[in-house]
């Protein structure tokens, strides 16, 4: 993992120690909270419906057990006792006095993590797989050169003031894991000629006006990269429009101008700006790419693993549904399921948060993931730990067997705590994973990957959910419109609206009318719903389902 | 709890004039109940009383 030098370090003390200057004048009455706004947001911190929230960066969603525990210390001290893992990766308390604020960027400080860009016009926290450097399907390890955009953006002079936020996210496997078609620029590693490069794709992004990315170049050479980044955001900085924000996005950009105009504008740019960078960027890439070489695996018997998936239901039925292969045949890469039935999506307690940073330093080499589906990931785990593992994680109750399941469910903070929402989402969450798990269909029905928002501004991914829930304001009453077939992987798609949306209390029996239908009409049990829509459209569901 | 509209507004151009104690002051329809004004929007009532989901949220582990 990347450890900050001794610039970082400076450089975050002095930033630190002038959003303390502020505070202190916006709790003196010298600041109004109009005044301090642009202050706060430039370091991550929001106003929500019922507090302050502070929003932290976990860089590609990478964690060492220091810095979990750290996370725990901040939900314990200066917090009510828990954080919340947002699809962004990142981690917010919601419930942060302001006069502590400094003190909690201090101590984050001391272990490498701050919360610089978590806002603002600028570029945000650079997202990848969550999977990256462990997965067996990875052409390789995409961190270092998410560390490189990381230092190239944070503090870029030119990208302070974007016309509107900015986010990159990255993949290293063919596979992929980080929704990169939703994002401002996905980089979706290739191989060209035993070389890896990057296709760059350009202007995708959810919210009220959800676009899938198009591709602008379909090999970029990995020397390339920062210029050619540089050049996208630089020409979008000067064609973005500043007049509406809902307009602001590069996605509209692109529709608006054209995608061969911003090709042929971006390259002319990068004609420039390439020859400024002079291998500096490679030399740092180097330097970087040193310090996230692989852990040295262990050689011994996985025979633990093989008895306890053959003795224990309940550790066979983890095993069968939190557990992905890694490149290492004896490893396995585990996701910890924040999402036991009946709990809020990516929330964890500061306990539990200080129990997966002991078993990341005990079996997973220091490392810890946080994955844009709301879940923690030990990446690097011997298969002869995992029942040992397994047990530890019951007992903090963190040992869900439902990845990739029906109630794995995410979603944004909703109204429950966001400003912007306009209906809740945690509550529908937990109402849909009770009430399936009361049926006990979950695993029959099988890989169900349902998203929800709060609002149209789409935190909550819905567009991609094979099932998407979007939670509105009709006259004063709660709403939910359903979207059917999206999809956030490689074979990106969109959710298409089926029909009118249902009050609070017929969301749940429409759901389990659809996925009744779901059952009686796919093709076989190994036919997942999202493949049983593209076969069959939404009409013979919604009939199967007598929706309307 | 305001029943006359210029009393409302004039109580919100007040809390408006202190920026740097009252943030977002804005004026919502309540209903008088037996504990207190009752926010008649969902929005409202969960500013008032927190956020719905805490009560079903975290279970507390073992």
């Amino acid at each position: 993992m990347y450890s900050y030098s001794q610039f970082d370090r400076a450089f975050l003390a002095a930033r630190n120690a002038q959003f303390r200057a502020q505070v202190a004048r916006r709790i003196s009455g010298a600041l109004s909270e109009d005044e301090f706004k642009p202050l706060r947001l430039m370091n991550g911190v929001y106003l929500q419906l019922h507090a302050y929230m502070l929003r932290v960066a976990i860089p590609y969603g990478t964690l060492n057990s220091a810095q979990m525990r750290m996370l725990a210390h901040l939900a314990q001290r200066w917090d009510r006792g828990y954080g919340h893992f947002t699809t962004r990766q990142n981690i917010q308390f919601n419930w942060p006095a302001l006069q502590d604020i400094p003190d909690m960027l201090d101590a984050l400080a001391t272990v490498g993590l701050h919360a610089i860009q978590t806002s603002g016009n600028t570029i945000r926290n650079i997202t990848a797989d969550h999977f990256a450097g462990a997965s067996a399907d990875e052409i390789a390890d995409p961190r270092p050169v998410a560390e490189l955009i990381r230092q190239w953006s944070t503090d870029h002079p030119e990208f302070q003031f974007l016309p509107r936020k900015f986010k990159i996210a990255i993949t290293g496997s063919p596979t992929d894991r980080a929704v990169t078609r939703a994002h401002d620029i996905g980089l979706r590693m290739v191989l060209e000629n035993g070389q890896p490069g990057f296709e760059v794709v350009v202007g995708g992004g959810l919210g009220r006006t959800p676009v899938l990315g198009k591709v602008l170049r379909p090999f970029l050479p990995q020397a390339d990269l920062l210029p050619y980044l540089e050049a996208i955001v630089a020409v979008y900085n000067q064609l973005g429009r500043r007049d509406n924000k809902y307009k602001a996005r590069i996605k509209i950009t692109v529709n608006e101008t054209g995608l061969d105009t911003i090709r042929a504008l971006t390259e002319a740019e990068f004609a420039l700006r390439r020859r400024q960078f002079s291998g500096v960027d490679q030399q740092a890439l180097a330097q970087i790419a040193a310090q996230f070489a692989p852990p040295t695996f262990a050689q011994k018997s996985t025979a633990p693993y093989d008895r306890a998936y053959q003795s224990d239901p309940l550790f066979r039925a983890w095993a069968d549904t939190n557990l992905h292969p890694h490149r290492a045949p004896d490893y396995a890469i585990v996701t910890i399921s924040l999402k036991a039935h009946g709990q809020t999506p990516g929330d964890a307690t500061a306990l539990q948060m200080q129990a997966m940073a002991d078993l990341a330093q005990r079996y997973g080499h220091d490392e810890l993931r946080i994955s844009h589906e709301q879940n923690v990931i030990l990446p690097h785990v011997h298969r002869g730990d995992l029942p040992a593992l397994h047990a530890k994680l019951r007992a903090h109750g963190l040992a869900t067997a439902n990845v990739g399941l029906l109630s794995d469910i995410i979603a944004c903070p909703g109204m429950d705590y966001c400003a912007l929402a306009t209906a809740r989402s945690i509550p529908v969450a937990q109402d849909i994973a009770l009430h399936f798990q009361k049926l006990g269909l979950e695993h029959g029905i099988g890989t169900l990957k349902i998203k929800i928002s709060g609002c149209i501004n789409a935190c909550g991914h819905h567009h991609v959910g094979h099932i998407g829930i979007l939670g509105l304001d009709r006259a004063g009453v709660e709403n939910y419109q359903i979207t059917l077939g999206g999809d956030g992987s490689e074979t990106t798609s969109l959710g298409d609206r089926a029909g009118p949306g249902f009050a609070a209390e017929a969301l749940i029996p429409a759901l389990e009318r659809l996925l009744r239908a779901y059952l009686a009409l796919r093709r076989d049990a190994d036919e997942p719903f999202l493949a049983a829509y593209r076969r069959l459209g939404a009409a013979p569901l919604q009939r199967g389902a007598l929706w309307r | 709890m305001f029943t006359d509209a210029t009393q409302a507004d004039a109580a919100l151009s007040r809390a408006q004039a202190q920026p740097n104690l009252l943030v977002g002051a804005y004026l919502a329809p309540v209903q008088p109940g037996p504990t207190g004004p009752r926010a008649l929007h969902f929005r409202e009532a969960f500013r008032a009383t927190g956020p719905s989901a805490r009560a079903r949220g975290l279970r507390p582990h073992p």
